[in-house]
């Protein structure tokens, strides 16, 4: 098998590199040994929401108080600019506007009823929450509390009430997801009938909460078409996985992946490179029954850090590169598992392969560890995407900058 | 060695599995792969009884989607197989029908001498309604054709060209044997324009129906016996080409995950297959392909089977239809068409098959192409019912290209 550009990883910071690749002439294919982030996460584009666990206002105000070698700081923020606008037109082109700008850091209500601070947050989401709001739960749906939602939002002081509805007779009422959910709601029959129920339902309020299900084979249009219907502002809340918000991000970078013609393949893991006079010349897969070499010029890592599995501990504590043996800077001895929360400040979340401002990884001399060889996203050293709220910008920054860096080289 | 159950342990509960299952999205009857998998697995595990909690794990189609989406490397399919395994065994083993269909040498035998009437037979209404009432084949459900030749037959007075530089076996399964000897003879004829010369090992059906439908003793029996007979040409280290997808996979991975055969012949055979299309991509890649094609002025669509996925392979026809100049080649919107195997010919699952297929049945009404081109052949016959367009196999399409002078 032979490719220009292996990309490794179909996350958020994998499917966005790939994208900017291609569009830069590369020749590119997408090896992954599963969907990532974007099925997990809830679609909205966080840049830097928090930094020493401060919340900051504006993304770009809490840059220059990072660490020198966080990604940001790696990298200009013109790349950072750059790259949220790309976002933008890819998203706005499969009809998934997004509001919001670097310009500052807005909020997304989650399923507990919290406001989580993002930086771009998608139009369904993103209607104020202002006045009288009701909390709309689908009798039978498991993943959505109406009653947990409006307690979080009233503790926040907002004027919350509970609304149930029924859902209008259809085929999946035996058990279903926030994704069986959303695609009855691209039937027009299915969301004329639900209109009418949750008009009813939300008769008496300025706003609506209603969980993120509003829709997925259309885009936004389903969530728009609701709210002509009933009249009222609707703001899906963001759920566990699946996340519909983001298969709708995926779907529209898998749009645009087919029509560049990169190849997305699912399914085995990288388990290795080939390297020859110090650079690498193929990238190796597990196969059904022996390993599979793709030859190339360039391998993208966008493999993602210790919950994408790009990153492994070993029973020893110490923590591994899963595809090239990079180092990894984490720490050295077991007991930092133990630390108190595992997602605000836990130290596997830092964890990472530290890189040059040219996203080359750094061997322990601090010189790059093989030509041909990148490295994107979450994998990344000395950030933390979880606690800084930074996972989808640093993913769309090191995607475009890795394109912008190999676009200008000979191929 | 970790047995396929075991690995129900990293499942996160993400519900990624669940995102991409065709049939799950288009019927109630199969909760999906997450809550049957995984989950259903934490209630059948240390029960020795067979039992399972839920019987609507005999609605997984088994196209393996939910696996090769699934970050956490949990075999849900496979996880699947081997419940549908036990519930089958818990019955007391197959119904009449899913024996019948898991045998296709046998029924391919039995018409052979009277094939034409066994066609027009299938062909007829009545006909099917009555095998429909009586079996439960799906009167609607597409079948092949029987052949009054078998493969064999044509290999058998087949004269390889003396300057062959390679050699490969040639694993052509039952349906190649049976219903199909044309794709065989268009694989063969492009091979050797490869300068590779074919060999035809004894061998038999490789058993991936019984697997699919839940008979693993008699899965085993016949795969026992294939790794016998295919043990010469794995040698060391040999090549088994095979064009049925699943069956090469069957015989790539699905004796050692799903029965269990561990041993060094098993190892040998599994590491010696390649599909037809890895192999010639192989070549390619290699500078030692016949890139000579003739134009072909065609619109197609190729459909990826989704059980090629699990090859780990990638896409490797899509690869070599590029090589055909002005061949215009779309890929395929669905993961899986819906037919599986088996699946889609049973009366109590063809309208799933064919809902589960509809995004091709819609692209291939708005492209209208000229052909349509997929690896697997029970997808071949249900993807041609349903769209009423022609669909071959890849090395058919590369067959023509060449236009080899002397066709048979």
């Amino acid at each position: 098998m032979r490719a220009d550009v292996v990309v490794v990883g179909a996350g958020p910071a994998g499917l966005a590199a790939a994208v900017a690749l291609a569009e830069a002439g590369r020749q590119v294919r997408i090896i992954a040994r599963g969907n990532g982030f974007t099925h997990w996460g809830p679609g909205a584009v966080d840049v830097l929401a928090r930094v020493g666990g401060k919340e900051v206002g504006r993304p770009l105000d809490g840059v220059p108080e990072l660490p020198a070698r966080h990604p940001y700081r790696l990298l200009e923020d013109e790349v950072l600019r750059r790259a949220i606008d790309r976002f933008q037109r890819l998203a706005a082109a499969a009809g998934l506007a997004h509001e919001g700008s670097l310009d500052q850091n807005r909020r997304q209500v989650t399923a507990l009823g919290t406001l989580r601070p993002t930086c771009l947050v998608p139009a369904p989401a993103a209607r104020p929450l202002a006045g009288r709001v009701a909390v709309v739960g689908f009798a039978g749906f498991r993943d959505f509390a109406a009653g947990l939602c409006a307690r979080g939002l009233r503790d926040a002081g907002y004027q919350a009430s509970v609304q149930a509805v029924e859902l209008p007779s259809w085929s999946h009422e035996r058990h279903f997801t926030a994704v069986d959910l959303a695609r009855a709601i691209d039937d027009a029959g299915f969301r004329s009938r639900l209109a009418d129920r949750l008009a009813g339902a939300t008769r008496d309020a300025d706003v609506a909460v209603v969980p993120a299900v509003l829709g997925l084979a259309a885009g936004h249009e389903a969530w728009a078409d609701l709210e002509r219907r009933t009249g009222i502002a609707l703001v899906e809340a963001a759920l566990a996985p699946p996340s519909v918000p983001g298969l709708r991000l995926y779907a529209a970078w898998l749009a645009r992946l087919r029509e560049l013609g990169v190849r997305l393949q699912l399914g085995f893991p990288v388990t290795g490179l080939e390297v020859g006079d110090g650079r690498v010349t193929a990238v190796v897969t597990e196969g059904a029954s022996r390993p599979i070499v793709t030859r190339c010029n360039e391998v993208v890592l966008a493999t993602g850090g210790v919950a994408g599995r790009g990153i492994q501990a070993q029973r020893d504590g110490s923590l591994v590169e899963v595809v090239a043996g990079l180092p990894v800077q984490g720490f050295a001895d077991r007991m930092h598992y133990l630390a108190d929360r595992f997602l605000d400040d836990h130290p596997l979340g830092a964890a990472g392969v530290v890189v040059d401002a040219e996203l080359r990884p750094l061997d322990t001399t601090g010189k790059p560890a093989l030509d041909g060889l990148r490295c994107v996203g979450s994998l990344l050293a000395d950030h933390d995407p979880t606690a800084e709220g930074s996972r989808e910008g640093i993913a769309l920054v090191t995607a475009t900058r890795v394109a912008e860096l190999l676009a200008a080289a000979p191929v | 060695m970790l047995r396929v159950e075991h690995t129900a342990d990293s499942c996160v509960k993400c519900n990624i599995c669940n995102t991409v299952c065709p049939v799950a999205a288009v019927t109630d009857l199969f909760p999906g792969p997450k809550y049957e998998g995984p989950q259903g697995q934490r209630f059948r595990a240390g029960l020795d009884n067979g039992s399972s909690p839920d019987h609507s794990l005999d609605y997984c189609s088994a196209c393996g989607l939910c696996t090769q989406a699934c970050p956490e490397g949990v075999m849900v399919a496979e996880i699947n197989a081997v419940a549908r395994e036990q519930l089958v065994r818990a019955k007391g083993g197959l119904r009449l029908r899913d024996k019948l269909v898991s045998r296709p040498t046998l029924m391919g035998r039995l018409a052979r001498p009277v094939a034409p009437l066994a066609n027009v037979a299938l062909a007829n209404p009545g006909m099917r309604w009555l095998l429909e009432k009586t079996m439960g084949v799906h009167r609607k459900a597409a079948m092949p054709k029987f052949s009054s030749r078998s493969f064999r037959s044509w290999a058998r007075r087949h004269r390889p060209p003396p300057d062959a530089t390679r050699t490969v076996a040639y694993f052509h399964g039952c349906a190649t044997q049976e219903y199909e000897p044309e794709v065989g003879t268009a694989l063969v004829r492009v091979l050797e324009r490869n300068g590779v010369r074919v060999t035809f090992p004894v061998q038999n059906c490789c058993g991936l129906p019984l697997v699919s439908n839940g008979d693993f003793d008699a899965a085993r029996r016949f795969a026992t016996k294939l790794t016998a007979n295919l043990s010469d040409a794995a040698g060391d280290p040999g090549v088994i080409v095979a064009n049925s997808t699943s069956c090469g996979m069957t015989l790539k991975a699905k004796y050692r995950e799903l029965l269990g055969m561990e041993d060094e012949r098993t190892a040998a055979v599994s590491r010696a297959v390649y599909d037809i299309c890895e192999y010639l991509a192989g070549l390619a890649d290699e500078g030692a392909l016949d890139t000579s094609f003739r134009p072909l002025r065609a619109k197609a669509i190729y459909h990826p089977q989704c059980q090629l996925m699990a090859h780990g392979a990638g896409m490797p026809a899509l690869d070599l239809l590029a090589l055909v100049p002005e061949l215009e080649v779309e890929l395929s919107v669905v993961g899986c068409c819906g037919m599986a195997g088996t699946y889609g010919t049973k009366a109590e699952k063809y309208d799933i098959a064919m809902a589960v297929g509809n995004g091709l049945w819609e692209q291939a009404k708005a492209t209208r192409p000229d052909f349509i081109v997929c690896d697997s052949e029970t997808c071949r016959w249900h993807i041609a019912k349903a769209t009423g367009v022609p669909v071959y196999h890849p090395v058919q399409v590369l067959d023509r290209a060449y236009q080899t002078p002397t066709r048979t």
